[in-house]
C-alpha cells in the first residue's frame, strides 16, 4: 500500500485554507506549502484556458518521477489535492470522501467563517480516520 | 405535485387530521438551518453567555409547543404532574420526537436533591459543530437545554437548565449533560403530593384511638389543624364513633 505525503484544500480565490503532512521524511515548511497551494491553483487556471478541448475543468492528475498529485475541484472552486506516491490508488475516491467531511464537519459549522483557514476539532478526527490505509484500501470496492 | 390532491382533500386545516406525520427530516437542513440560527445569534451578542441565553430561548418556544403537541397526541389531553413522570415524558417521549431516539441516560444528581441529568453521547445538534478553544465551555446544547426548559415550564415544573461538555473516560468526544434543576415550588409540591398516604395513616390512628373515646370534636380539630392545601379523602365507619347529634351540627 503505497503512502499519502500531504493534503491541502485551498479557497476558490488561491489561499491555502488546510493542509496536512503525513510524510515521515522531506517536510515542507509553512511557506513552501502556502507556496505551493498557490502555484497550483495558477497552474490549475491556466491548464483550463490552454486546453484543446472544449469545457475541460483543469488538471486532475500530475504523474512525476517521484510523486502522483490528485486533484478535486468542488463545484464552488475549492479544491482538495493530495500528493501521494507514484501509483497510489483510489486516490479520486479518497478526495470524494475528503469533501464530504468538509461539507460535513466544516461547512454545517457555524463557527467556521468561509474562505478561512479550517480549524474545526471534528473535521480533523474524521480526516485522520478516514486516510488511514486500511480504510482507503476499503474505497476501492 | 404529489401532495395537491392532498391539500384539496382538506381545504379547511381544521379539518385535517392531527397525524403523526412524517417523522424524518434531512440531517443537512436541520444542520445547515441550526448553524444559521447560531451565526446570527452571534451576530447579535457581545459574549457567549448572553449567546447562551438566546440560544436556550429560541430552544424554549420549542418546547412549549412541543409539550402541547404530545400532550395531546400521544397522551390525550393528559400532561404528567409527577416528577419522575414528567423527567421520563422529556427523556423518552419528547426525545424520540425530536431526535428519533430515547436520551442515553437519565440520573438523579448525586449531590442535590433537586438536580436531573439527560445525558447523550451526541447530541443531534452537536453532531457537525466543533467548538473553537477560544469560546471554553459554551455548548450549543443549549438550544436543547431551552427546549427541555420549554416542556417543563410548560408542564408547571419551572427549572433552570444547562447544557455542559463531560469528558468520558475512552472516548474521544466528551457527552454532553442537560442538567436539570428544579425550583423549591416543584420540589415542596412533590413532598406534599407524596404525604397523603401518612396523613391518612396518622388519622386512622386518630380515629381508632378516638373510637374508643368517642370524640368526635378532636377529630374535626385534628382536621382543622393539618395544612389546608393538603387534599385528603377520608371515609368514616358510621360505628367507629359515638356520635352525638349536637356534635355533628
Amino acid at each position: 500500500m503505497a503512502a499519502i505525503y500531504s493534503l491541502y484544500i485551498i479557497n476558490k480565490s488561491g489561499g491555502l485554507i488546510f493542509y496536512k503532512d503525513y510524510g515521515s521524511s522531506g517536510r515542507m515548511d509553512t511557506n513552501d506549502s502556502l507556496r505551493v497551494a498557490s502555484l497550483w491553483h495558477s497552474m490549475h487556471a491556466i491548464s483550463q484556458q490552454l486546453s484543446p478541448t472544449v469545457g475541460c475543468l483543469g488538471i486532475e492528475l500530475l504523474e512525476a518521477d517521484t510523486f502522483d498529485l490528485h486533484c478535486f475541484q468542488s463545484l464552488t472552486g475549492t479544491k482538495f489535492f493530495v500528493v501521494c506516491e507514484p501509483g497510489t490508488q483510489h486516490m479520486e475516491g479518497l478526495l470524494k470522501v475528503i469533501y464530504e467531511l468538509y461539507t460535513d464537519y466544516v461547512l454545517k459549522n457555524p463557527f467556521y467563517e468561509m474562505e478561512m483557514p479550517i480549524r474545526c476539532e471534528l473535521f480533523d478526527i474524521n480526516l485522520s480516520q478516514a486516510t488511514q490505509k486500511d480504510r482507503v484500501a476499503l474505497l476501492g470496492r | 405535485m404529489i401532495g395537491v390532491g392532498k391539500i384539496k382533500q382538506y381545504s379547511n386545516v381544521l379539518d385535517k387530521p392531527l397525524s403523526k406525520g412524517k417523522q424524518e427530516v434531512s440531517s443537512s437542513a436541520f444542520a445547515f438551518l441550526f448553524s444559521e440560527l447560531v451565526q446570527y445569534n452571534q451576530t447579535q451578542v457581545d459574549n457567549i453567555a448572553e449567546l447562551e441565553r438566546r440560544l436556550e430561548d429560541a430552544g424554549y418556544a420549542v418546547g412549549a409547543r412541543v409539550l402541547e403537541l404530545l400532550c395531546h397526541r400521544d397522551k390525550g389531553n393528559r400532561r404528567e404532574t409527577r416528577l419522575l413522570g414528567i423527567l421520563s415524558f422529556v427523556h423518552s417521549t419528547v426525545w424520540k420526537v425530536l431526535f428519533g431516539k430515547v436520551a442515553d441516560s437519565l440520573e438523579k444528581g448525586t449531590e442535590h436533591e433537586d438536580e436531573y441529568m439527560i445525558s447523550e453521547k451526541e447530541l443531534l445538534v452537536n453532531r457537525f459543530i466543533s467548538i473553537p478553544k477560544d469560546m471554553g465551555t459554551f455548548n450549543c446544547g443549549a438550544f436543547v437545554a431551552g427546549i427541555v426548559r420549554g416542556v417543563l415550564d410548560g408542564a408547571g415544573f419551572p427549572a433552570v437548565v444547562t447544557a455542559h461538555f463531560v469528558p468520558m473516560e475512552g472516548q474521544h468526544r466528551p457527552r454532553t449533560t442537560i442538567l436539570i434543576k428544579f425550583g423549591e415550588e416543584v420540589l415542596r409540591r412533590e413532598a406534599r403530593l407524596a404525604v397523603p398516604c401518612d396523613i391518612i395513616g396518622s388519622l386512622f390512628d386518630f380515629c381508632v384511638c378516638s373510637s374508643e373515646h368517642g370524640n368526635f370534636n378532636d377529630l374535626v380539630k385534628a382536621i382543622i389543624a393539618t395544612p389546608v392545601d393538603v387534599k385528603y379523602t377520608i371515609s368514616l365507619h358510621p360505628n367507629s364513633f359515638d356520635l352525638g347529634q349536637d356534635e355533628l351540627s
